[in-house]
């Protein structure tokens, strides 16, 4: 059935996009844990459940790709702040670059047929 | 964060289905996993300023987290699960296994007990099992438990040399005196010296605990559990510091 085969379609497509939403997330500045669920779940289409960022941060992290740190805070629990690493940054920009040209050539694609 | 009996059970159950579901997956610290949820979770009662938070409370922020089986997704590295050698049944014998161990290696079986429920406490803190008890006299023993075998840990280097000096002689060097007493009335000077050994290889330790602490720093908060405070910010720096310094001074003092 279409809506059952659109809705597996956007949770693979989605499930493809958060880790890329988070690298992005973290591009410009440091960012704790329950700033960065709060950031990706308010941004349409992508449909961000909170908590799923968690595992998300520990799999970059172990990977290299961000580096945390725990800090007091005033208001709350002590906060895990995490950063790109420089290995981070370096795969966010192949990331992008190559997010870029899929989407160019799907627009092309799609403009072609249209 | 002060939450209901009702609050906390709810929040420790999610938890602990989180690591159920989690658990094996080779490509993520599970630890990690539990440990930011609970913080977003306390983040979120303390922005609503809910004190006492309520079980309706705990249960709205963990509606808007989502369902533990949802949090696992897929593993992306496809790699074989984790094997969980540290399973409670393992742990107890291992812990068994070192209280049979110390008490046979007295005097040193005090350290080997200090350091063996830190390890104890480091295992279940890697994946996730690391929830204290509530009551605070229960809290109150750990934390000075903690503080007992940190110290234990800290300066077990300068109790085994000073120890060995003790019972049969030690050789010192590469210290100007190179005393070889077995037995015999021992020398002032012979004292200085293993003061200086003592000093140079706990100074030694420290560097290597500095090292260790900034590396695994929040996982060694995990396990001192309400006994955190002991590692605070700058914790490795300061060991480094220290390390350093008894080391260069003890060098010193061997050497003059």
């Amino acid at each position: 059935m279409p809506s059952r085969f659109f809705a597996n379609w956007q949770t693979q497509a989605r499930k493809g996009v958060l880790e890329l939403a988070v690298l992005n997330a973290l591009r410009e500045e440091r960012r704790y844990g329950y700033e960065i669920a709060k950031t990706l779940q308010g941004i349409p289409g992508l449909g961000v459940v909170e908590g799923t960022v968690y595992p998300i941060m520990s799999r970059l992290e172990k990977e290299g790709l961000v580096t945390s740190s725990l800090e007091a805070s005033p208001e709350g629990p002590a906060r895990k702040y995490y950063r790109l690493s420089r290995d981070g940054m370096a795969l966010l920009e192949r990331i992008n670059a190559a997010w870029d040209e899929m989407i160019g050539s799907v627009n092309s694609l799609r403009h072609g047929v249209e | 964060m002060n939450l209901t009996a009702g609050a906390r059970q709810t929040l420790d159950s999610y938890l602990d289905e989180v690591r159920r579901s989690l658990s094996g997956r080779g490509d993520l610290d599970v630890g990690d996993v539990v440990a930011g949820l609970r913080e977003h979770v306390e983040t979120e009662l303390s922005l609503r300023s809910v004190d006492p938070a309520t079980n309706e409370d705990v249960s709205d922020v963990l509606a808007r987290i989502g369902p533990p089986d949802s949090l696992a997704g897929e593993n992306p590295t496809g790699s074989a699960p984790a094997a969980r050698w540290a399973s409670r049944a393992a742990l107890a014998l291992v812990a068994i296994g070192i209280a049979l161990l110390a008490t046979a290696l007295q005097p040193l079986g005090w350290v080997i007990l200090a350091i063996g429920t830190l390890a104890a406490r480091w295992i279940l803190a890697t994946d996730g099992s690391d929830r204290f008890p509530e009551g605070r006299v229960v809290r109150a023993v750990w934390e000075a438990s903690a503080v007992c075998a940190s110290m234990a840990v800290l300066f077990a280097p300068a109790v085994l040399v000073w120890g060995q000096a003790q019972i049969g002689g030690i050789l010192v060097g590469p210290f100007t005196a190179r005393l070889e007493i077995i037995g015999a009335a021992r020398p002032v000077s012979y004292w200085a010296e293993v003061a200086a050994l003592a000093g140079l290889v706990t100074g030694i330790w420290w560097l290597l605990a500095a090292l260790f602490t900034k590396r695994q720093g929040d996982r060694l908060k995990r396990a001192l559990g309400p006994a955190r405070w002991m590692i605070p910010p700058g914790a490795s720096r300061i060991l480094l510091i220290a390390g350093a310094l008894l080391s260069i001074v003890s060098l010193l003092g061997g050497l003059l």
